[in-house]
């Protein structure tokens, strides 16, 4: 009896090592961050253009249910932009599921490079050669002179201008920045904190008074079900996330599973 | 309950046992073939875009470059040849020929000025490139497909299946041998 419980702790501490590190390991692509629709993974956008998009981006959703994500990189790591750009697209999931309404305006700083993605749904409301020349126009310049924030505000004030006109809606562009991102950053602290201590101290539970009754039927079913697929069971297994939708949950860091087929255009400065 | 109701009862049980797997897996089949043919006409799709740029950049390539008519006539002949072909196969092969006169064009390009920074050019220029990503994110997406497919109709006990119902086998999107030396299509901006 004493050796089956260890047996079981041993499996439990593995499994639960094996699942927390299976976010990380999943792809090697950025995560979202708190703020969603602007991320900057190097600290080169000021607050007051982090503040603008955010608040541009939320009442842009609000209204059309379009989303567009700006992405400030370092490195590219030998990739090319127009790739990276899709990959990253359709691993967050930007847009809503059945619409493809999203946008990505993908910066790589080291490279030079830019690339705007836009997915299917919205390739009618920018077309590759608006978002080039709002591109080449509005941020080129500004990047020459290392005024990202700048360039970073006006061209997605503009892109956000041509979805909200497809959707027959106008931005007002003045809603208060804080609120939202102080919201956002709450909530997903509470999620990321609470579950993981809830499922601990259920565990605990049941190994000191329940003789880890729950955990056993737990492995037991995660077992079957592993040992079920691995052979080829008659279900529906095999077949998904080709789409970029992670399934029903629409996508990490609060976008909707949408995906992009390509369409958009890049350049450098 | 007599003897025969208990046989009827068997065969039922049994036809549910065996049915049930068998309709379940074939319906899977079905939706991965299907996932493939669209996946497919995606391609098609955007190939026929590009090809629909070329008369406009070839007109406007004659504007300025009229004496380059090989290479002209070089991405005439294999819009032309696009347009006729049928399977998946003739068009990648069409495709790549017209990917190829297309590179060409980019290079002589560089001997005229005029023409580079003619804004229509460097429209149609942004617009294949667009069309040119396009192609091979769909590309990408149906080689997948075409896995996911092939996986599963080979792979016990699906194959099962597959074979009752003849599920073929279907071809990837494969460039052919010419396309891995032509360079790829860059357009220079600015």
């Amino acid at each position: 009896m004493k050796r089956r419980m260890k047996l079981t702790i041993f499996v439990l501490i593995i499994l639960t090592v094996f699942f927390s590190g299976k976010v990380k390991s999943e792809g090697s692509f950025l995560k979202p961050t708190t703020s969603k629709y602007i991320n900057d993974y190097t600290n080169i956008i000021n607050e007051d253009a982090k503040g603008y998009v955010a608040a541009v981006g939320k009442e842009l959703e609000d209204k059309t249910t379009a989303q567009a994500a700006v992405v400030i990189i370092k490195t590219l790591e030998g990739r090319d932009i127009e790739s990276y750009a899709n990959q990253l697209f359709r691993e967050w999931s930007i847009g809503q599921k059945d619409k493809d309404n999203g946008l990505l305006i993908l910066v790589a700083l080291n490279e030079k490079k830019w690339r705007v993605e836009v997915g299917r749904g919205l390739e009618g409301a920018i077309t590759d050669i608006e978002s080039s020349r709002i591109m080449s126009e509005m941020a080129v310049p500004l990047f020459k002179e290392n005024k990202y924030s700048e360039g970073i505000k006006r061209v997605y004030s503009a892109l956000a201008d041509k979805i909200a006109k497809e959707y027959n809606v106008t931005l007002d562009k003045n809603i208060k920045p804080e609120a939202i991102r102080e919201q956002r950053e709450d909530v997903n602290n509470k999620v990321n904190i609470i579950y993981p201590i809830i499922l601990i101290i259920t565990l605990l539970f049941d190994l000191i008074f329940n003789r880890a009754r729950i955990s056993k039927m737990v492995l037991g079913v995660l077992f079957i079900r592993a040992y079920g697929r691995r052979h080829g069971g008659w279900g529906d297994g095999g077949y998904g996330g080709y789409r970029g939708g992670n399934g029903s949950d629409g996508g990490m860091g609060g976008f909707g599973g949408g995906s992009s087929g390509g369409g958009g255009s890049s350049g450098g400065w | 309950m007599n003897k025969s109701t208990k046989a009827i009862i068997g065969i039922l049980a049994i036809a549910v046992i065996i049915g049930y797997p068998l309709v379940t897996t074939y319906n899977k089949l079905v939706s991965l073939d299907q996932k493939v043919k669209t996946a497919q006409s995606n391609i098609e799709a955007q190939l026929e875009r590009r090809s629909a740029l070329i008369p406009n950049l070839v007109e406007t390539v004659k504007g300025y470059a009229a004496q380059e008519k090989g290479i002209l006539t070089e991405l005439a002949n294999a819009r032309t040849k696009l347009a006729g072909s049928v399977t998946l196969m003739d068009k990648a092969n069409a495709d790549t020929q017209l990917s190829s006169a297309l590179s060409r064009l980019l290079v002589v390009v560089e001997k005229y000025p005029d023409l580079k920074s003619n804004q229509n050019f460097r429209d149609l220029t942004i617009s294949l490139e667009g069309t040119e990503n396009r192609i091979s994110i769909a590309r990408q997406d149906y080689n997948k497909t075409v896995d996911n497919y092939n996986t599963s109709i080979k792979r016990f006990p699906s194959s099962v299946v597959a074979s009752l119902f003849r599920f073929n086998e279907r071809a990837y999107y494969r460039a052919s041998e010419i396309s891995k030396e032509v360079p790829k299509v860059e357009f220079k901006k600015e």
